[in-house]
Formats: structure tokens, C-alpha cells, sequence
């Protein structure tokens, strides 16, 4: 079930009502009641995908207790092992088998050799690697001993399978989400406040600003790319940095906006991510509830910035490689990853060189030019996500000139058309340091703004339900 | 200076209490149905675009009801553009009416037209035709279609056919009634983006029996079109006509049934390569073989005798949409088997 379909608003309406109808004192009847709300809205896309998310949570569950209960480090580092082994062979077997079997046989056949290696080819469960990453945070967290185990099953069936954020995130942390729901949660008019325009904003930016974006990217790279010219390459390359970035934070802002309406807080997951300053501060702001993930799961136990400088350039290089593995089973994904990791470590190279704090203080002049110089690297990283072939790739590369085509004209006029309003509020939002900032307007004036939104909306959403680009990850 | 520690915005809280969030949300959708209203106020759809200029000319026409004993056509738009009134009425002695309108409001609505004709004359027809082309057999329910004919909240529960709409269905019509911008964005769109606020009725001449005349053939639109009809059968699931379809046309027989008049099913004119399309032809066998059924429960409904009537591109604008000439011929070839079945009566 899509947050975009119709089907949608009419199941939280029918789940959001029996969830204020049990009241906040029946909290543990509440979660029953959101999780069975969480299984029928995962098992909408195909029933046969709850046996694993299922299979997830009884895994984790038991290993957790085990782990709690158990003082031996050898059994504690055996449990923590046999979970992460389970959630990645899960992931593994429904997401990578088949592209590292297709690599590999591709490999031996450029060497000369005529292989017919097994594949899989199954379904790829929606949401796998969210909820895989966010379920392993629990057992690794409870094997640190950052966290107790819970001995409530269904709050923790809840933690794996809560409906708003369990297939495009935010990726929770066990130690954030699990305490909201193990205990009462407050609906107050301020956080449905936030709520209704953390929704809002999300559905505008989804179905005005992404899917229209997407209509002028998508034919100039899906279609005959080979004839693109002057700014043609830039114009698409644009239209789906636009388009992934308010497809995938439109998300998280509906997800975001749900979770308040029934009290709960999740992470922050994009914090204005097109005024960064540079590659370390992009990923400080985008999909950050991942990178705060492998940077905690996966960089520090490679060693983080502890040991030499060139371990801590490989481990930011190895990091963001297999971030970019983590968003899919296809070359142009690791090719993505390896040139952020690239680019985080020129960064650090060029700091570590002048003896510069990248957390150092900037003017703002100083601080608007590096938004701008980074402009250009963040544009050739979106190129290689999208592009399908490195023949595509270097078409866009070597064709891309100034000329105003037709095509680019039409294109960016549509793009400035549908996104002003999207600069108007980041613009707010970025001076203020405030993401919430248009709840600052007087009450006729946020009034005025939601309702020019919805009426945006009403006349310009893309209405053929459009599926959210991160799914597929 | 920017302090990097203060460089990444974040979410400050903004405090209200109960009553002003309350006030501010009755503000938003007071403001949001307000501009809805305004809106199909100072833009009607009968002015805006042809579809609703059809729907808008037929209704009227219906509701000054059908001659009594004459012969009422209701369909989609193959039926609207095919079915000349005026030579039927010469051809099988009965005054004639055309409540054709299109395909979207599949026979549910068409019935409602029909039904309509009906409650407003002095007595029954003789003779109900039921035109519908291949199409809208492969046409889902459309919850933002069915609200277009003007029919009052819930009375697709009280009006012939009745059909039971489903909740996201009525959830839909009740959004396409009080949100017009939502319901008819594109014309909104183009109304904004290119200023189109208007259509020219004399594009699309309706006569005073309610026959619409295509201006112009458009034979280059006909095969691509075509194509997109073999793609909706192909993703086709279910029975054909599907659940919902069924229950309209039965309740169309029951109605002949209850009123005292004779209904006949007839296939629209279609192109002859589409017509050709193996997938086509099993499709449409379905349609038929569903059909002969019912009529076959009834004295009082038939299924159109005869092979389908085909056209070439030349005289269509689409595989369904016939120019004038060819809508002659059609008409006259309907009342010469009309005549065949002893109809009407």
C-alpha cells in the first residue's frame, strides 16, 4: 500500500481512529493494534513477504533475550554473529545473489569462459533493506549493552513492522523508537500540528514537485538519450536530483508526519542536504538516519578515524561503497557510493594537508561559495546513480554544452515552474535553521499556506500513483 | 559567521494548543472547499471541456424525458457519435433520442441516463438501445467518472441500474463533488498553465435528438489508440464484464422488466484491424457470450443480431469514433436487424 494511493487515506483514517479510540492508558492494546495495522499494510503489496519480515522479528526477539541473559562473551559475540548472518543471508539471498551470480558469470565469460551459474530470481520484498539494517541495530545494540532487551514481543514486532517508516525509513534506532513504544505517548495539538504539515508538505513535494520533475527526467534518460545535447544533459540530470530528493524526503515527511500524529518522534532523515557546504556535510544532511547507521554499525568497528590517515581514507572509502551497494544490486549504485567515498576523501586528504577543521567556522560568504562549488560534484554523482550504462554516462558528459535547446528550455521552465515553491520554503527554512519554520506564520497566514498547498496539489499532482524511487532499495 | 554546530537546521517547537490548531485546520478547509467552489462556479465543466459539454447537453436532454414509445439510446461515446437519431426515427417509425455520452461512466452510467429519460416521460419507451463499444467492457470502476453525471450523493443506490459503489469508490465520488480541482485537474491545469478556459461548442455540434458529429476523421490517431485498447485487455483480470458491470446491465433488464419496455444490446462500430485482433476477438466473445446469457433469462432484451459493423481509419477519429457518413450507414444497418428482431414493437 502506497502513502500516494487511495486506498491509503482511508486505512489510516479507519487505524488512526481505533488508535485514539483505545486511548493513551491502553498503549500496549494501541501497539497491538498498529502492528496488526503494520502487517496488513506491508502484506497490501504481496502476503508472501510477512513470512520474512516475521521471520526477522522472532530471530531478533529471541537472539535479544539470549543476549541479555547471557554474561559468556564468547555465546554473547556467537548470537550477535548468528543475527547479523540471518538479516544479511536474508538480504543477501533476496537482494545481491543474483547480481554478484550475474557479475561473476559476466566476469568469467570476458575471460573467455562459457558459465551457466544458478540464480534466484525471486521477488525483491519492498522495504527489505530498511527494516533488515533497523532490526540489526537492535541485537548489536543490545550486545554493546547500549540497551536492555525488551521482553515486550509485540513492541518489538512494532519496532521491525510500524507502517510509517518500515519501507522507505527513516532506518529507527532500537534505542529511540523502542522506548516511545513501551510506554504512553502524547497527542498533543502542537506535535499534530507538525504533523499535518510535515504531511502536507511531504505529498506536495511528492506529488507536485518529484513526480512532475520525473516527467522531464525520466523520457530524457529512458528514452533515445543518445540525442541529448547542449544543456539537454543538464536539464535531466536536474530534474532527477529535484525528483529523488523530494521523492525520497516528501517520504520521510509523510512518515515523519504520521508518526506525530500518534506521538511518536522519528529521525530527522534530510536536513536540507542541497546547501551543503561539501561531500562530508552532504551526507550530514541526506538519507541520514543511513549514514548515521554506517557510521555507527559499520565505520567505527572498521576502526573509524583511530588508527593511520590512510585507514581512516580507506574506511570512509569502504564505507560509502557499500552504502552504495546498500541502495542496490547494480553497478551504477557501488559506482555511486565508491565516488562519494572519492570525494569524502579528497575532503579530508585536502583538510588533513592545510591542517583545516572541516568543522570550522565559515563566513557566510565563504560558506555560500562552497553551496555553489559543490553543486557541480553533487550533479555528476546524481548523473551516475541515474544513468543505466557508462555509454549513457559519457554521452551526457561529452554532449553537455550551453546552448539553449528547445527541449532544455522546455524542461527547465517546467522545473522552475513546479519547484519555486520548494526554494521559497528551503530558502526559510535554511536562514532560520528551522525545518519547521512556516509554523512560525500567524494562524491565517499557515492557513493560507495549507490550503494553497493542498489546492497545489488538487490541480497539478501527478495522479497516477507513482512509485516512490527508494523502494526499490 | 556560521557556526557549524548551529549550521544544520533542525526542528524547533512551535506551541498551540487544541482550540487555535482546531480554528486553523476549520480555516484550511474552509479556504480549501471555498476555492473549490469558486472555482467550478466561475468555470463549469459544460464550458471547460466536451466531455462535460456532452454530459451536461444529454442530461438536459433526458430530463425533458423520452417520447413516449419511442426509442432511447443510451452508451458510451462509440454509441454518441455512431447512432443518428434522426435515421432511426425515419427508418423504424419512433421518435428518436441519443443519450450517448463516453466510456468512462461505463453502462452504470449510461443506465443512469436512460433511467433519467425515463422518470421524466409521460410513459415508457418502446425500445432501449444499449450501444457500448469493446472498450468499455475493459474499463475499470471509476469513483471520480461516475460523480460526473449529475445524479445526488447515494442515488446510485436508489436509481436504475443500482450498483453498490465501494467505500473508496464513494470516497471518491464525494471528493469529485466537493473537490471539482481535484476531480478535473488537467482542464484546471490548462485553464492555469495555458489559459484555456474555454471550449468551442461549435466544434462538436449536438442536434436537438441528441446525435453528436464528429467534425473530422483523424485516421493517424486510430492504430496507436487501438494499441492502448490490446494493452488494457491484455492487463485485464477477472470476469468480463467484470462483477460491477454485470450487476448494471442485469439491473438494466430488470428495469425493461419493470417498466414495460424491450432492450437491446449492440456492439459500437470499431475498426476493422482491431476488430481482427485475435485478443480482441476472445475478449469481446466474453463480453457476447455474458450477454447472450442474460437476455437469454429475459423475454424483454436481446443481444443485437449480426457480425460486428467495421470501419476503416478514413471515417474514424479513433477505433470507436465515427465522421458522419459512416455513422449513416451504422444507423441505418442498426434499424434495418433492429427490424429483423420484429423490434421495436
Amino acid at each position: 500500500m502506497q502513502f500516494n494511493s487511495w486506498i491509503f487515506p482511508l486505512f489510516f483514517a479507519v487505524v488512526y481512529a481505533g488508535y485514539l479510540g483505545l486511548g493513551r492508558s491502553r498503549y500496549r492494546l494501541q501497539n497491538v493494534w498498529l502492528l496488526a495495522a503494520s502487517y496488513l499494510f506491508y502484506g497490501y503489496w504481496d502476503p508472501r513477504f510477512l513470512a520474512l519480515l516475521g521471520l526477522s522479528t522472532v530471530v531478533d526477539y529471541v537472539i535479544g533475550g539470549r543476549l541479555a541473559a547471557s554474561d559468556d562473551e564468547r555465546v554473547r559475540k556467537r548470537l550477535v554473529t548468528l543475527s547479523v548472518v540471518v538479516n544479511l543471508g536474508i538480504l543477501g539471498s533476496f537482494k545481491y545473489f543474483d547480481f554478484f551470480v550475474d557479475s561473476t558469470a559476466a566476469l568469467l565469460e570476458t575471460l573467455g569462459f562459457q558459465v551457466h551459474l544458478p540464480t534466484l530470481r525471486v521477488l525483491l520484498p519492498v522495504g527489505i533493506s530498511f527494516y533488515t539494517f533497523q532490526t540489526l541495530s537492535y541485537t548489536i545494540d543490545v550486545y554493546r549493552r547500549r540497551m536492555p532487551a525488551t521482553k515486550d514481543f509485540f513492541g518489538f514486532a512494532l519496532f521491525v513492522a510500524f507502517f510509517p517508516q518500515l519501507v522507505a525509513g527513516p532506518i529507527e534506532r532500537a534505542a529511540r523508537l523502542l522506548p516511545q513504544i513501551e510506554r504512553p505517548r502524547d497527542v498533543t495539538a502542537t506535535k499534530v500540528q507538525e504533523g499535518v504539515w510535515l504531511l502536507v508538505w511531504g505529498y506536495f513535494k511528492k506529488t507536485v514537485i518529484a513526480d512532475r520533475a520525473a516527467l522531464v527526467a525520466n523520457p530524457m534518460f529512458d528514452g533515445s538519450w543518445e540525442t541529448l545535447t547542449g544543456l539537454e544533459p543538464f536539464t535531466a540530470v536536474l530534474a532527477f536530483t529535484i525528483h529523488i530528493y523530494c521523492d525520497f524526503s516528501g517520504y520521510s515527511d509523510i512518515a515523519r508526519g504520521l508518526a506525530k500524529l500518534m506521538g511518536f518522534e522519528f529521525l530527522l532523515n534530510f536536513r536540507l542536504p542541497y546547501f551543503a557546504t561539501g561531500p562530508s556535510d552532504f551526507w550530514g544532511r541526506w538519507h541520514v538516519s543511513l549514514s548515521t547507521w554506517l557510521r555507527d554499525y559499520l565505520y567505527i568497528p572498521l576502526g573509524g578515524n583511530r588508527g593511520s590517515r590512510f585507514t581512516t581514507y580507506r574506511n570512509m572509502f569502504l564505507v560509502m561503497a557499500l552504502g552504495g551497494l546498500w541502495h542496490g544490486a547494480a553497478w551504477p549504485y557501488i559506482l555511486w557510493g565508491s565516488y562519494h567515498g572519492a570525494l569524502l576523501v579528497l575532503e579530508r586528504v585536502w583538510a588533513d594537508a592545510r591542517g583545516l577543521d572541516p568543522r570550522r567556522q565559515l563566513s557566510l560568504a565563504g560558506e555560500w561559495t562552497r553551496i555553489v562549488l559543490f553543486w557541480p560534484p553533487m550533479l555528476l554523482g546524481m548523473a551516475i546513480v541515474r544513468c543505466s550504462s557508462l555509454d549513457q554516462f559519457g554521452h551526457l558528459v561529452t554532449h553537455s554544452s550551453f546552448e539553449m535547446t528547445a527541449r532544455a528550455s522546455k524542461g527547465l521552465y517546467d522545473l522552475a515552474y513546479f519547484s519555486w515553491p520548494l526554494v521559497v520554503v528551503q530558502l526559510a527554512q535554511h536562514f532560520s535553521k528551522d525545518l519547521l519554520v512556516p509554523l512560525r506564520l500567524p494562524l491565517v497566514g499557515r492557513a493560507l499556506l495549507f490550503a494553497a498547498l493542498l489546492l497545489g496539489m488538487m490541480v497539478f499532482g501527478v495522479r497516477e500513483p507513482v512509485e516512490f524511487f527508494y523502494f526499490q532499495f | 559567521m556560521t557556526d557549524p554546530a548551529n549550521r544544520l537546521a533542525s526542528e524547533a517547537e512551535h506551541a498551540v494548543d487544541a482550540r487555535r490548531l482546531a480554528a486553523m485546520l476549520a480555516l484550511v478547509l474552509a479556504m480549501t472547499l471555498g476555492a473549490n467552489a469558486l472555482a467550478i462556479r466561475l468555470s463549469p465543466v459544460s464550458e471547460r471541456k466536451h466531455d462535460g459539454r456532452i454530459v451536461r447537453a444529454k442530461w438536459d436532454l433526458a430530463s425533458q424525458g423520452v417520447p413516449a414509445g419511442g426509442i432511447a439510446v443510451t452508451g458510451d461515446s462509440s454509441g454518441n457519435f455512431a447512432v443518428v437519431a434522426e435515421i432511426l426515427e425515419n427508418e423504424l417509425g419512433r421518435p428518436t433520442r441519443n443519450y450517448c455520452t463516453y466510456g468512462r461512466v461505463l453502462a452504470t452510467g449510461a443506465g443512469w441516463f436512460l433511467d433519467r429519460a425515463i422518470e421524466r416521460a409521460d410513459g415508457p419507451p418502446s425500445l432501449a438501445l444499449v450501444v457500448l463499444g469493446s472498450r468499455t467492457y475493459a474499463l475499470p470502476p471509476d469513483g471520480f467518472a461516475f460523480p460526473q453525471v449529475p445524479i445526488g450523493f447515494g442515488a446510485w443506490r436508489t436509481r436504475a441500474p443500482r450498483v453498490p459503489l465501494t467505500p473508496v469508490e464513494t470516497f471518491q465520488f464525494a471528493a469529485a463533488r466537493l473537490l471539482p480541482l481535484y476531480a478535473q485537474h488537467k482542464s484546471f491545469e490548462l485553464g492555469i498553465t495555458k489559459g484555456r478556459w474555454s471550449i468551442d461548442p461549435s466544434v462538436l455540434p449536438i442536434t436537438e435528438r441528441g446525435d453528436s458529429i464528429l467534425p473530422r476523421a483523424y485516421p493517424d490517431g486510430v492504430a496507436p489508440f487501438a494499441d492502448k485498447v490490446l494493452a488494457e485487455i491484455a492487463s485485464l483480470e477477472g470476469p468480463v464484464p467484470s462483477e460491477r458491470e454485470r450487476e448494471a446491465l442485469s439491473g438494466l433488464v430488470r428495469d425493461a422488466e419493470a417498466r414495460g419496455y424491450d432492450v437491446v444490446f449492440v456492439d459500437g462500430p470499431i475498426w476493422s484491424g482491431l476488430a481482427a485482433r485475435p485478443e480482441h476477438v476472445a475478449f469481446l466473445g466474453r463480453a457476447h457470450a455474458y450477454l447472450e446469457l442474460l437476455c437469454a433469462s429475459s423475454d424483454r432484451a436481446w443481444r443485437l443480431p449480426g457480425p460486428l459493423q467495421t470501419f476503416e481509419p478514413a471515417e474514424m477519429e479513433n477505433p470507436y469514433h465515427l465522421t458522419r457518413p459512416a455513422a449513416e450507414r451504422f444507423s441505418a444497418e442498426l434499424a434495418r436487424r433492429l427490424e429483423t428482431l420484429g423490434l421495436p414493437r
